[in-house]
């Protein structure tokens, strides 16, 4: 599971390396994390994405960790679009397959394009009002 | 003018032997300023900081470079762009302090003891470059959750969370290069943010406290290496979970005390209380009332491991 997120990475958004570790849990939800030198039993990591049969889907922590690291597939947005996607609404777009959205210098998560817009994949405990400013 | 007595008698009581100022009063009847602090594990400080000044008036926190208070009326900083991506964390300014002074280097093991909600342990990950582990206590379930959904938004990937009573990291001798015991208090110094803390005050919860604050500590400077530094802070105001907790560690310990060189305005410590007498040592604590900064009550002790 972990060399299928490594492939998808690669194959994607054109990452050959990464600097932190992965894991894969229960429905392919893969989390991020560094080692520790202390043996200890408890949580670790953050959630970055979820391994869909279609590919690898970043979420919006992933984005920030494989955004700056990708060579391909990332998608820049303006401040309108920015606040439409985070409020939770697709946004128009010709692309195609999983993309990760970029706004200014920060990455804002991952969506996927069939063509005529990219599909919103922002959950509901992470988006901002539809009246919010950028 | 808030009634101390009209709402908590016995705190009113035991207040006025602390700080019976007029001022006193004032600002802890005073809401509290909204402050925020700039997560660089998500975007460098510049790019952030330009961000959020297109939107706010942005007035520095004297003693911490990531912080701002926000001089613009801001409603629900949860629903803001920044707060949802992890650009920022919502902070009172005083609780920024203990991360400062523990000043944690990339690459090394430090122990946050009681770690949630995490708004320090996200600090000390931020200064840390996310390399090196901490290790992110806290004894309550529901207050892990927490914990990790912080962690999660702020991107940290250092660190382990771990579910004991802190006094259990006793038998993890010498092993941590730095450690923040930020203990569980009576909150006083919240007071400003929310008067269920000065209804919900009681004098036997502060001896309770002292007591577990005080078993806390001595865990904590055993777990922590020689050469290491110990940060013990609350946001209460009281001597019997502050510099009485310190004097015990003094006295049971060879710990040492430093001086906290920052630009914060504070009052001086207890040497005396309750008919207890301290080591003249504990001076060097930082004692914050709400008027001196006009921020919430806070008290910090840097402590080095001889």
């Amino acid at each position: 599971m972990k060399a299928k997120v490594l492939e998808c990475l690669k194959k994607h958004f054109g990452i050959e390396k990464i600097n932190f570790e992965i894991e894969v849990k229960g429905k392919g939800r893969v989390y991020a994390f560094k080692s520790c030198e202390l043996e200890i039993e408890g949580h670790r990591g953050i959630y970055i994405g979820t391994l869909e049969k279609d590919g690898f889907r970043p979420s919006i922590d992933g984005s920030f960790l494989i955004g700056p690291l990708a060579k391909k597939n990332v998608v820049e947005v303006g401040d309108e679009d920015a606040v439409r996607w985070m409020s939770g609404s697709n946004i128009p777009s010709h692309v195609t397959g999983y993309v990760i959205l970029k706004w200014r210098d920060f990455f804002i998560g991952c969506g996927r394009g069939n063509g005529r817009t990219i599909r919103n994949f922002v959950p509901k405990d992470r988006r901002i009002s539809v009246t919010a400013k950028y | 003018m808030i009634d101390f007595r009209g709402i908590n008698p016995e705190f009113a009581e035991r207040y006025k032997l602390i700080d019976d100022s007029r001022e006193f009063c004032e600002y802890m009847n005073k809401p509290l300023r909204p402050s925020i602090r700039v997560n660089t594990l998500k975007g460098k400080y510049e790019d952030i900081t330009n961000l959020l000044s297109e939107k706010y008036e942005l007035q520095p926190v004297p003693w911490c470079k990531e912080g701002f208070f926000l001089e613009t009326e801001v409603e629900g900083i949860g629903n803001t762009i920044e707060h949802q991506l992890g650009l920022i964390f919502s902070q009172e300014a005083s609780s920024m302090i203990p991360p400062v002074v523990l000043n944690p280097e990339p690459g090394t093991l430090v122990l946050d003891m009681a770690a949630a909600p995490g708004a320090k342990t996200t600090q000390i990950a931020q200064y840390m470059e996310n390399e090196g582990c901490i290790i992110a206590n806290d004894v309550k379930i529901s207050r892990i959750n927490i914990l990790i959904s912080n962690l999660q938004r702020c991107g940290v990937l250092i660190a382990r969370v771990t579910m004991k009573d802190g006094r259990t990291f006793k038998k993890y001798e010498n092993r941590f290069d730095a450690v923040l015991l930020d203990a569980p208090c009576s909150n006083t110094g919240m007071i400003r943010k929310n008067y269920k803390y000065l209804k919900l005050w009681r004098l036997r919860d502060v001896y309770a406290l002292s007591k577990l604050q005080k078993g806390l500590i001595m865990a904590a400077y055993s777990a922590l290496k020689p050469g290491g530094i110990l940060v013990y802070s609350t946001c209460s105001l009281d001597p019997a979970e502050n510099e009485e907790v310190v004097d015990h560690l003094l006295a049971n310990t060879n710990a040492e005390l430093e001086e906290i060189s920052l630009p914060v305005e504070r009052h001086k410590p207890f040497t005396s209380f309750d008919g207890k007498e301290f080591n003249s040592e504990v001076k060097k604590c930082l004692r914050i009332h709400p008027q001196d900064n006009d921020t919430e009550g806070f008290f910090v002790a840097k402590i080095v491991k001889v």
